[in-house]
């Protein structure tokens, strides 16, 4: 029983989306309504989530661990972000900007570091993965997306050179589709998997 | 209008047709559902990392990889908790248990559901730590930025990036190269999938990184899925060329 519930939960939730989906209109109210509870539950969720990060960074100040220094930062900032967002309100423009200001940097240098490092692993390709036809065809064309996405060979303005360009700017697409399809039906298959409760992500 | 029908039909048929393969292949191998089955290799070394990890003592950490799209997971988040099922079975009594990180809430409190209910089946209820699966942040960023330090961690045997992946994530990998830690990544997110190339990350590349518990061999089901897939993508190649012979030919515009 306690196993079969979450599937005929799971199943019937699903079902009812794909035909809500499929039928439109005369179920759209109650799409709304269902869609609404999602987002609770999943909002229930992440509040768990955060309790129990909360509870084992506590642990860990109180115990001393080794790094027990960031888990102080943690629980400060979230405890300033939460209290300034229940005093203020999230639509504040005062609280926004306040953690916009903290927030955009950081992202933005994890972004630039990021930027960094992939440029690095690029180059450092041949050394990781050796010479072979993957690691070649992988250089050839970032150097070749490299020096099109410059402009510089469609600003001569060829008529052959420009269609040779256009030509080349559609095969990443075409990769990108045949992965795509292929992810696609990868990721059908597993939703049916969970509607038929052949797939139980909450199952031991 | 019409099209928007036209477009309703195709996605029922599709569905229908999946539904049809997936129970073929049910059927067709349920007595050996793993045999002569198409196996990622990324996901076999997997495996054997995990014995290693075991025999040396070791942890292994994994990412289950953040929500993109909305509130609930998307199917890519469910990809790295059949290894994570796995992980932690081999793990209950190890010195250094595998660590979950999620980048969302609802992830994260699955995978704490599944290393849970690891040690229940082991009745060992009380070795059982909450933070063996841990939110490591709701955002993108914020869960990149709590991946770090676990990666980091001195006790690691190796590093699972399995689920939503995103290229940033190239930090983590990036860290576990320099550690000179295995890698065992896979991903939906194309643009994660190109900069994980450039890594030494032993790579599932496409729908392969949802069907873990097919190459563990832990999970009929997914395996069943897996020929089913390999139907539906041939079926998808003949319909792609049958469309372009069509095209060439003028019968379809």
């Amino acid at each position: 029983m306690k196993k079969t519930i979450p599937i005929l939960v799971a199943a019937a939730a699903a079902l009812f989306i794909l035909a809500a989906l499929i039928l439109g209109e005369p179920l759209a109210g109650w799409l709304e309504i269902v869609l609404n509870w999602a987002v609770i539950v999943a909002s229930a969720a992440l509040l768990v989530a955060i309790a129990t990060l909360i509870l084992t960074h506590l642990r860990n100040i109180v115990r001393g661990k080794r790094g027990f220094i960031f888990s102080i930062i943690l629980i400060s900032t979230f405890l300033v972000s939460f209290i300034g967002a229940l005093v203020f309100g999230v639509d504040n423009s005062a609280y926004l900007r306040w953690v916009a200001a903290i927030q955009l940097p950081l992202e933005t240098s994890l972004l630039g570091l990021a930027a960094l490092v992939m440029t690095a692993a690029a180059l450092q390709i041949f050394r990781s993965r050796g010479w072979s036809l993957l690691t070649l065809t992988f250089g050839i064309s970032a150097l070749v997306f490299l020096v099109i996405s410059l402009g510089l060979l469609q600003a001569l303005n060829i008529p052959v050179l420009t269609t040779v360009i256009n030509y080349l700017q559609r095969l990443p697409m075409i990769g990108a589709r045949g992965l795509l399809i292929g992810i696609g039906i990868g990721a059908l298959l597993m939703g049916l998997r969970v509607v038929l409760g052949l797939e139980r992500p909450w199952g031991e | 209008m019409n099209e928007i029908i036209t477009l309703d039909l195709l996605a029922i048929a599709i569905v229908c047709l999946a539904l049809l393969s997936l129970a073929i292949a049910l059927l067709t191998s349920r007595k050996h559902p793993y045999r002569n089955l198409r196996k990622n290799e990324a996901l076999l070394d997997a495996e054997k990392l995990m014995h290693e990890a075991a025999e040396k003592g070791l942890r292994l950490t994994i990412g289950l990889g953040v929500n993109q799209v909305s509130s609930a997971p998307a199917p890519a988040n469910l990809a790295g908790l059949p290894v994570l099922r796995l992980m932690s079975r081999r793990s209950v009594f190890n010195d250094q248990p595998a660590q979950a990180l999620a980048g969302d809430g609802a992830l994260a409190a699955l995978g704490q559901l599944i290393v849970r209910g690891k040690y229940q089946n082991a009745l060992a209820t009380e070795l059982f730590k909450p933070d063996f699966g841990l939110l490591a942040g709701a955002t993108p960023y914020a869960y990149l930025a709590g991946l770090l330090p676990e990666v980091n961690y001195r006790a690691n045997a190796g590093v699972f990036l399995l689920g939503s992946q995103r290229p940033e994530t190239i930090l983590a990998a990036s860290l576990a190269e320099q550690k000179d830690l295995p890698l065992v990544a896979g991903t939906d997110d194309l643009s994660a999938q190109a900069v994980l190339l450039a890594t030494n990350a032993r790579l599932c590349l496409g729908e392969d990184a949802l069907n873990a518990g097919a190459a563990l061999e832990s999970d009929p089901g997914a395996a069943a899925s897996v020929r089913a897939q390999d139907w539906l993508r041939v079926l998808a190649v003949l319909g792609l060329l049958a469309g372009a012979v069509l095209k060439l030919l003028g019968v379809w515009q």
